[in-house]
């Protein structure tokens, strides 16, 4: 179970977080939906601590995080706990394949060189690119990269895993593997904060739906709610213009 | 006018044997600039408090001044300065006792310092930003990240470019002729200024460089081949 509260984050005289609250529950989907600049990748930068939110508290499992005074060490070991894909895959481009999933798990001391080099061939395996494992990222389409990216996020077993627009980068054709991939994840159970564009995905994937306006959540609920019966205007006037993904759903 | 190859031949010889003290003096010098280049480097990459502007300010000013400035002023500073200085902290050792190639070494350090800054500058921003976000996101320190990440794609990239400062601090180092120390040029002097064949001595000890500074080059490329086998792009 993850709670969070009250996070706020202004860069300069811009205030991008005005207060955001959520729960995750273990194994539970959240797709967190807005405009771009309502600050949905903000927040999961916040959550990952890739940028020091100006205030908020996090509770995700035995760590208690207070964004302003929690020390070092407890928020590294916090953000060990949570692990985040990009949308430009950000791998490591001096590591092949297998060694962009293996070495944050000896990095962070969660593995040896054999049991992480273990664990990263059953993760490659998984998400289908076995063969492709010493291969540099350069050598790999986006839709692979992007697969590399998602195993090592798992590679750290993390409780729960950041996903922001990871598949805004890729050509159209190339998406559908990496979403049948993150349904797979889904389903095995994992707990996920997802930022996508996607709205079928959304719907068919999400066990609750956020939507994000200027800093704050506007509305939350399940996919129905939310997609069917939205309570806002600026829910309604956003899904609107997603209508034609969402009439094929 | 008639060219004395003999004398030549005979200033190359002479100034070969001074080589060793070019070398070493150059190769001291980029030592230092690989070192404390890559530690500013790093400071201002992460734009650590203070360091990061300090450093930025005095590389700015030495950036901006001929080598042969830093080697006068520098000399200026320890012949006149360096006794009273010394005497003040009530140190034994004084001025005339400190060999001359140790300024020499300072000057041309200050120069690969301020180079090697830049170079290493140049190739962290080569280092594609998203990257360091996903090894702080795994919740890699950022000893780990620099060690792991950063340097692993950033020294191929500063490697031909340091050969190229290598040979900027050789031919640089000529200059050390003038705070007394005996290298490959003032010993072709020395050898033109015996028989008066100076045309002959400079174009025997251009003959030096010339060798010298291709030898660089081809270490330096074949070091670059060997440190870029494992990322060469298969797309660019």
């Amino acid at each position: 179970m993850m709670k969070i509260r009250g996070i706020r984050k202004a860069f300069g005289k811009q205030q991008v977080l005005n207060g955001v609250d959520m729960d995750v529950d273990d194994g539970e989907v959240v797709v967190i939906l807005g405009s771009s600049g309502s600050g949905k990748t903000t927040f999961l930068r916040c959550l990952n601590f890739l940028e020091q939110a100006d205030e908020g508290h996090i509770d995700l499992d035995d760590s208690h995080i207070d964004v302003k005074s929690s020390s070092k060490k407890d928020v590294l070991d916090y953000q060990r706990k949570t692990a985040m894909v990009f949308q430009n895959y950000a791998l490591f481009n001096n590591k092949t394949a297998l060694e962009n999933i293996a070495m944050p798990m000896i990095a962070t001391g969660k593995a040896g060189k054999a049991e992480a080099d273990r664990r990263a061939e059953e993760l490659i395996d998984k998400v289908g690119l076995s063969e492709r494992k010493d291969f540099y990222p350069s050598q790999l389409s986006g839709g692979q990269q992007q697969r590399i990216g998602i195993a090592r996020a798992l590679a750290l077993d993390p409780k729960v895993t950041l996903f922001d627009e990871p598949t805004s980068a890729l050509d159209p054709e190339l998406v559908g593997q990496v979403l049948g991939l993150l349904r797979d994840i889904a389903n095995a159970g994992a707990t996920m904060i997802l930022v996508t564009h996607e709205m079928k995905f959304a719907y068919e994937i999400a066990d609750k739906v956020v939507f994000m306006d200027k800093g704050v959540v506007l509305e939350q609920g399940t996919p129905q709610d939310i997609f069917e019966h939205p309570k806002h205007q600026r829910t309604q006037e956003f899904l609107s213009r997603f209508t034609s993904q969402l009439e094929h759903a | 006018m008639d060219f004395n190859f003999q004398a030549m031949i005979q200033a190359i010889i002479y100034s070969v044997r001074y080589l060793g003290t070019t070398l070493e003096v150059s190769f001291a010098a980029l030592v230092i600039g690989v070192v404390f280049g890559l530690i500013i480097a790093l400071l201002r990459y992460y734009n650590v408090v203070v360091l990061s502007p300090v450093f930025q300010t005095l590389t700015t000013i030495f950036k901006g001044v001929p080598v042969v400035l830093i080697f006068l002023a520098l000399y200026l500073f320890f012949s006149t300065g360096f006794d009273p200085m010394a005497k003040s902290m009530g140190w034994s050792i004084r001025f005339k006792q400190i060999n001359p190639i140790w300024i020499a070494v300072i000057c041309l350090g200050i120069m690969a310092v301020v180079n090697g800054t830049e170079i290493f500058r140049g190739a962290f921003s080569s280092v594609r930003k998203g990257q360091l976000d996903a090894a702080q996101s795994i919740g890699m320190t950022r000893m780990q990240t620099i060690r792991r990440v950063l340097l692993p794609q950033a020294v191929p990239v500063a490697v031909p470019v340091f050969g190229n400062l290598l040979i900027n601090l050789i031919k640089a180092s000529a200059l050390c002729s003038m705070v007394g120390v005996v290298d490959i040029f003032s010993a072709a002097t020395i050898s033109g200024q015996q028989s008066y064949t100076f045309l002959e001595a400079y174009v025997g000890v251009a003959l030096i460089y010339w060798a010298v500074v291709a030898l660089i080059e081809q270490a330096s490329g074949l070091l670059e081949r060997g440190l870029t086998v494992h990322t060469r792009r298969a797309v660019a």
